[in-house]
């Protein structure tokens, strides 16, 4: 009971990401941050629950089965406008400039995007904020409490 | 060196006076004292001068003058004539001679006349080395022209000459592909002459021509072709050197640009780099994942002993994924540095080795692995470590993409010069999709049939690298939730025992 009121409080949270592991971390911590927490392992998988839920935040690999599946999966998103509002936090552990799908591009760093500065920083239009991996357990956990406090 | 002069006449006194005076004025002089002599002395040695009487009894004047020049057509003839008639002496000329001196004479216009025909030898003599030395030179320099010419066609890299104009003067075989002949003003089709603008389909090479020409500029710039019309290559990148051609006083003549196509060279640094990308990649999800569960450890944010525990579990797990995957790569890159051990081994030995190596994997996944060996025992030539490795990360695969109660069928029989071995599961299989990529460096499946199974990707990269470099090969078939059966062949000449 307590716990339920908890997360009505604080918020869902989707996590997607191909690794176990780090979708266990993730939702060890946001949990433990007060969160309901759902994660999904793949791109497909992610994009159903989020259809399904509604979650307030959507933490999101970019590299799962291919090199940009977290793109794929955020372009439905703002496709779809059941889901077009809900903040993404991309987190990515590839180095390389990967391509960026053209609707992700902006010209300039997008004011109020967090992170510190990767390769694709502020190049991002639709997510909220972009980071690269590893992002820290406490670190997630104080990205989405902005975000969801904004 | 002093000349040599031949004095023939019938009258002693004046062979004898010419011989002094010639010999002193420093010539070396010898005498005839008829035509007949004179004849055989010509034949016998070198003259530069030779003084002929032309009132000689026997052989006269004129024939030894025909036939002295026969001998030597540069030979320097002066007539003495005692009966100076404006006939003889046209005549005399007619023939060939030099010049004439009348008797009686003085020595000082002895010593004029034969000076002034000694000089004349020496200037032609001097001449005639100059001109063979000239034809020599010329034919040097037309040997180092095409010398040249075919060091410069037989480049790979493109080369293009411009003049000052900016008119193409050169071009070779390797350039040509950019360049498209013109109809003339003569009719003949010809780039050459034609400005470089007009004849070239790549603009970004007139510039650079121009800008050599004009501002003496050296510049190598990288390229990317635009389309090479006529063929099927793919997109290339050049690199282009322009510099100014210039005169030994520095003037500007014209302008060369060498293209060099770096295209492989690119491809290299790319994949390189993407391969680089890759193992960053691969490093950083573990690396990742422990930070992540250290981090919560540490806040107390894992409250239960037994959760505590199963963390302490997943990070020793990634961590050995690491050490794995460490070991992979060295093993991929030893691949191309290590020397083979080549021996004559039983091949059941290798076998089973790989097998009891994997025993303990086989066991928690609850897989029994079977060895079918052939009828005869086989015996090849072949490295021991690397079949073992081959048939090793197979037997992993078919253990670790199993289910429990499954099976592992390993066979191995000879096929020709090749050993044929083939490990067969009844795992998950894998979906058509992924088919194409197997044996790619760190592509794994990654569904709801593989989560959690550790791996680096490199196993069947391995396997693959190992397999072509024995010029065999790798096959795999698989259906979905029924197993995979991959066969690969390694060129070993095996042989039964015994």
């Amino acid at each position: 009971m307590a716990m339920s009121d908890v997360a009505q409080r604080r918020g869902m949270v989707l996590v997607v990401d191909d690794d176990p592991d780090l979708l266990e971390v993730d939702r060890l911590a946001l949990e433990a941050a007060g969160y309901e927490v759902h994660t999904a392992s793949s791109g497909r998988q992610g994009l159903d629950l989020a259809r399904a839920l509604r979650p307030d935040v959507i933490v999101l690999d970019v590299m799962m089965e291919t090199l940009t599946e977290g793109f794929d999966v955020a372009s439905k998103l703002m496709d779809d406008p059941q889901t077009r509002n809900i903040p993404v936090v991309m987190v990515s552990a590839w180095t390389q400039a990967v391509r960026v799908p053209d609707k992700f591009r902006v010209a300039q760093k997008r004011p109020g995007a967090g992170g510190r500065a990767g390769p694709l920083d502020g190049r991002l239009a639709l997510a909220t904020a972009y980071y690269e991996k590893p992002v820290s357990p406490t670190r997630l956990v104080q990205i989405v409490d902005r975000i969801l406090t904004r | 060196m002093a000349g040599r002069v031949l004095v023939i006449d019938d009258e002693a006194s004046i062979r004898m006076a010419c011989e002094k005076v010639l010999t002193g004025a420093g010539y070396e002089v010898e005498v005839a004292q008829d035509g007949q002599e004179g004849v055989e002395k010509l034949a016998g040695g070198v003259f530069d001068v030779a003084l002929v009487d032309l009132k000689m009894p026997g052989l006269d004047g004129m024939e030894v003058l025909r036939r002295g020049l026969e001998i030597d057509p540069h030979l320097v003839a002066i007539v003495i004539t005692g009966y100076p008639s404006y006939e003889s002496v046209v005549e005399a000329i007619k023939a060939g001679a030099y010049d004439y001196i009348p008797k009686p004479f003085s020595p000082d216009e002895l010593r004029t006349v034969v000076g002034r025909g000694y000089e004349k030898r020496e200037l032609e003599r001097r001449n005639r080395l100059l001109e063979i030395e000239r034809q020599r030179s010329l034919a040097t320099i037309a040997e180092e022209r095409g010398r040249l010419h075919t060091v410069v066609d037989c480049m790979a890299d493109g080369v293009l000459v411009t003049d000052s104009e900016g008119r193409l003067a050169l071009y070779n075989p390797a350039a040509a592909r950019w360049i498209t002949p013109r109809a003339g003003a003569s009719g003949a089709s010809s780039a050459l002459g034609q400005p470089l603008g007009e004849v070239c389909s790549w603009s970004q090479l007139e510039t650079l021509a121009r800008e050599a020409a004009t501002d003496r500029k050296h510049q190598s710039v990288s390229m990317d072709l635009p389309r090479d019309p006529g063929s099927a290559r793919g997109p290339s990148t050049f690199m282009a050197t322009a510099a100014p051609v210039l005169n030994d006083t520095g003037e500007v003549l014209g302008s060369v640009i060498v293209l060099r196509d770096v295209s492989e060279w690119r491809q290299l640094e790319r994949t390189r780099s993407n391969f680089m990308a890759t193992v960053c990649h691969e490093i950083r999800a573990p690396l990742s994942a422990i930070a992540g569960y250290l981090d919560l450890l540490l806040q107390g944010l894992v409250a239960d002993e037994t959760a505590r525990l199963q963390v302490l579990d997943r990070c020793r797990a990634r961590a050995e994924g690491l050490v794995a995957l460490t070991q992979d790569m060295l093993a991929l890159s030893r691949l191309e540095a290590t020397v083979r051990h080549l021996e004559r081994i039983p091949i059941a030995e290798v076998m089973e080795e790989a097998v009891s190596t994997q025993a303990l994997a086989a066991e928690r996944a609850r897989v029994t692995v079977r060895l079918l060996p052939p009828e005869r025992e086989l015996v090849a030539t072949v490295d021991r470590y690397e079949l073992g490795r081959i048939v090793g990360n197979l037997l992993s695969n078919a253990i670790k993409f199993n289910r429990p109660g499954g099976t592992v069928s390993v066979s191995w029989q000879a096929a020709g010069d090749f050993l044929q071995v083939e490990v067969a599961d009844t795992g998950v299989g894998i979906a058509p999709q992924y088919m194409d990529r197997l044996g790619e460096e760190f592509f794994r499946v990654r569904d709801e049939s593989t989560s959690g199974i550790p791996g680096t990707g490199l196993g069947l990269a391995i396997v693959r690298n190992l397999v072509r470099s024995y010029h065999g090969d790798m096959r795999i078939e698989s259906k979905p939730e029924m197993g995979t059966t991959v066969r690969v062949t390694v060129a070993c000449s095996p042989t039964p025992l015994g």
